[in-house]
């Protein structure tokens, strides 16, 4: 090749364009885009309202369980003490750091999942997201025990902070095989994932710690069928108050 | 957004929506996954319209957001590509549909960055300076990037593609 300033590649510049075929019929309209749009507002709204409540929540614990002990005459600490320090108490807020530290296995292990009525809530102690987080794993599963048995889909690590927690998972459904992911936004993050028009299933659901739980199965190609797409709304329903 | 607003935006859509699109299909190879990423573009410049002071600046916000979600979703599980040594099947067609096919199937398998940087310098027509805004990187990288972009298209397409540039 003589030059490889590409202002002289003209013919080049001609085989791009010409290399797009004509496009079929577009799959969305501008009515498609704006209800997108709407929808991904009134679910930022919701999840900023549900992460204020959270904080408002863990705060009066907080504060309760300080004026609780001093009470009782056990502490002399200040009144506004982190519910976390108070033991038993720290599940009850939804701060999962405490059973999970106990848990058999440490991390990467099988976790049992948390008892119904305890959401397990952000992630903590980690710097980035972990895409295939164990605790959140074992919900899935007990959720949908078909995909107890679905192997750990191979994830590039994205370094998100925030205390998200995902699962994504390569998944066979009789002759329909593809991608299962469950992301746990928590409170205040900004979901990352919008809905595509062909080939996804998606769901979404506000969780009991204030969060948001996506699950989304997505088709191995694009002619394929979505596994388990009949599901994808029963396992968000189930996620919901766990999380 | 006030139906002014919503008028602007039906306009600049239909005006633009096929543009995007094409733009997309290049950059994954694929109508399916280049109408998902056209999509979510334009909920993405929906939701920041009245941000946008600039009218003629909608072109470069959207190519930006577009090209960025094909990059990132190109290193997401469930789409992450594997490279492939199976060579484009051209024989027994017509040329100009033949040519056209090899170079959709030689750019699917230029790394995403790369192929980003061929399809905004040659299909968009950005220059060096454009291409790096659009990317956000600096214009050294993407006269690298240009480069080995142009290298792995031209290791797949052999003398075909140094026909279509010594002839410019």
């Amino acid at each position: 090749m003589n030059s490889m300033d590409p202002r002289n590649d003209h013919r080049l510049a001609a085989a791009f364009r010409d290399a797009v075929p004509e496009p079929p019929e577009a799959g969305f309209s501008a009515d498609d885009v704006r209800r997108e749009s709407h929808r991904i507002g009134r679910r930022n709204r919701m999840l900023l309202t549900g992460g204020v409540a959270a904080a408002v929540i863990v705060l009066a614990g907080g504060v309760t369980t300080g004026v609780v002990l001093a009470r009782d005459g056990r502490t002399t600490t200040s009144a506004a003490a982190p519910a976390q320090d108070s033991g038993s108490g720290a599940r009850e807020l939804g701060a999962p750091d405490l059973a999970r530290e106990a848990a058999p296995g440490g991390s990467g292990a099988a976790v049992a999942p948390a008892p119904v009525g305890v959401p397990l809530g952000p992630a903590s102690g980690r710097d980035c997201v972990n895409p295939q987080d164990p605790e959140l794993r074992a919900l899935v599963d007990t959720a949908l025990p078909a995909l107890a048995s679905a192997r750990q889909a191979p994830t590039t690590m994205v370094c998100r902070q925030g205390g998200g927690r995902e699962v994504n998972l390569e998944v066979v459904d009789g002759d329909l095989t593809g991608l299962l992911s469950v992301v746990y936004t928590p409170p205040g993050e900004e979901p990352t994932q919008t809905a595509g028009a062909v080939g996804w299933v998606m769901e979404e659901r506000s969780t009991a710690s204030g969060g948001l739980v996506t699950v989304t199965s997505r088709a191995q190609s694009d002619s394929g069928g979505v596994p388990f797409a009949a599901e994808v709304a029963t396992l968000a329903d189930a996620l919901a108050p766990r999380l | 957004m006030d139906d002014a607003d919503e008028r602007a935006f039906a306009e600049y859509f239909r005006a633009r929506r096929d543009t995007v699109r094409r733009t997309a299909f290049l950059l994954c190879g694929d109508w399916h996954r280049a109408d998902d990423h056209a999509q979510s573009a334009f909920v993405a410049l929906h939701r920041h319209w009245r941000r946008i002071r600039d009218p003629l600046a909608l072109d470069g916000w959207v190519r930006k957001t577009l090209v960025r979600a094909v990059i990132d979703e190109s290193r997401r599980p469930w789409r992450r590509e594997r490279s492939t040594d199976r060579t484009p099947e051209v024989a027994g067609v017509d040329a100009d549909v033949a040519t056209r096919t090899a170079l959709v199937d030689a750019l699917r398998s230029v790394p995403p960055r790369q192929r980003a940087v061929l399809v905004l310098r040659y299909l968009e027509g950005l220059d060096v300076a454009g291409t790096a805004a659009a990317l956000g990187c600096s214009e050294g990288t993407v006269k690298s990037q240009t480069s080995h972009g142009l290298a792995a298209l031209r290791g797949i397409l052999g003398d075909s593609l140094d026909d279509l540039r010594e002839a410019g």
